[in-house]
């Protein structure tokens, strides 16, 4: 839609004559995604040993670990929801975060932990209302020696049309 | 011919142009490794042989004897372990079910082991970290020989914690 704008506003530069020309563009609607109420990604609360382990969440809602971290099955966890918005049935792609460019980092101090290995459960297409609603997932390292507390962090994921 | 050319252009633009990106927070809680230390021996005290019975010391050091004959005013104890991790998070404890004790091939076997931690008013295999968390462990010490020699019987056996 702004791009059409744009155009309009370049071409009545060349000429006067705008209704001379039969514009048969098609316009799309912008596409738009949101994090779905805001809902994090969370780990929840991990119990580490002196072995290094991770916590992996799968974007189907699935919470497994390896090594040396456990999970309090009391805590609550959960990939992290999107929604696209958008044009009815169109194709769209999704980059996710590279590894090594996400971490969280601890409250109140400097700590850090890898959030690595990204997956998405998206169809990649726009249902025939326009929208799309999947989640992200990704996998959490926990070194032996990390220090305990809250960390947090963020990421960013980008839609496009195909 | 400017304007044409920008007509057949302006669509692919408006799709190649249209991407979006959103923001997630991402967050995790990691807690102290728990850390169990014994501080008291389970000790049952003296008993006089030359009957079957039982003695049963409660998680609050009570002792009490059906069948045999106790000796002393005191000298036994609740096993007693430290707990220590990340505050007010639960944790659990594991007993093991029974303890044999052996002596020359004379066995005393210990049963209904129970616990107490220090968060709580009753027996319980739940509680919860503090600076100062501990857990009294007690049980039932089962005599089933009138004919045990007389001496010392004892063994080791182990607890575990973890957060709940």
């Amino acid at each position: 839609m702004i791009s059409l704008i744009i155009f309009c506003q370049a071409y009545a530069q060349v000429s006067s004559t705008v209704s001379s020309i039969g514009i048969d563009a098609t316009i799309i609607a912008p596409i738009s995604i949101e994090n779905t109420g805001s809902t994090p990604m969370d780990f929840g609360t991990i119990s580490r040993s002196s072995t290094d382990g991770t916590v992996t969440l799968s974007p189907e809602g699935g919470r497994t670990t390896t090594g040396g971290a456990s999970v309090l099955s009391s805590s609550s966890f959960s990939a992290a929801p999107f929604t696209v918005t958008g044009e009815n049935d169109a194709s769209f792609n999704i980059t996710l975060p590279a590894d090594n460019t996400v971490e969280m980092t601890r409250l109140g101090g400097t700590e850090t932990m890898a959030v690595d290995g990204f997956l998405h459960n998206s169809t990649l297409t726009l249902s025939s209302s326009g929208s799309e609603s999947f989640s992200v997932g990704a996998t959490l390292t926990v070194n032996a020696d990390q220090i305990a507390g809250d960390y947090s962090g963020s990421f960013s994921i980008t839609v496009a049309y195909q | 011919m400017v304007m044409f050319v920008a007509l057949t252009v302006l669509p692919v633009g408006v799709k190649g142009e249209s991407t979006a990106s959103a923001t997630s927070s991402a967050k995790a809680t990691i807690l102290e490794i728990l850390q169990l230390t014994k501080v008291q021996d389970l000790n049952f005290g003296r008993i006089s042989n030359g009957a079957v019975g039982a003695v049963v010391l409660t998680t609050d050091g009570d002792r009490t004897t059906s069948g045999v004959t106790p000796i002393g005013e005191s000298g036994w104890t609740p096993a007693r372990f430290e707990v220590r991790g990340t505050e007010d998070y639960e944790y659990y404890i594991g007993l093991p079910s029974d303890i044999t004790l052996e002596k020359n091939g004379n066995q005393i076997v210990i049963e209904n082991l129970v616990a107490r931690p220090s968060s709580s008013s009753s027996n319980g295999l739940v509680g919860v970290v503090s600076s100062d968390a501990y857990f009294t462990v007690g049980g039932e010490l089962v005599i089933e020989s009138a004919t045990l020699p007389p001496g010392e019987y004892k063994t080791s056996f182990e607890v575990s914690v973890g957060y709940n």
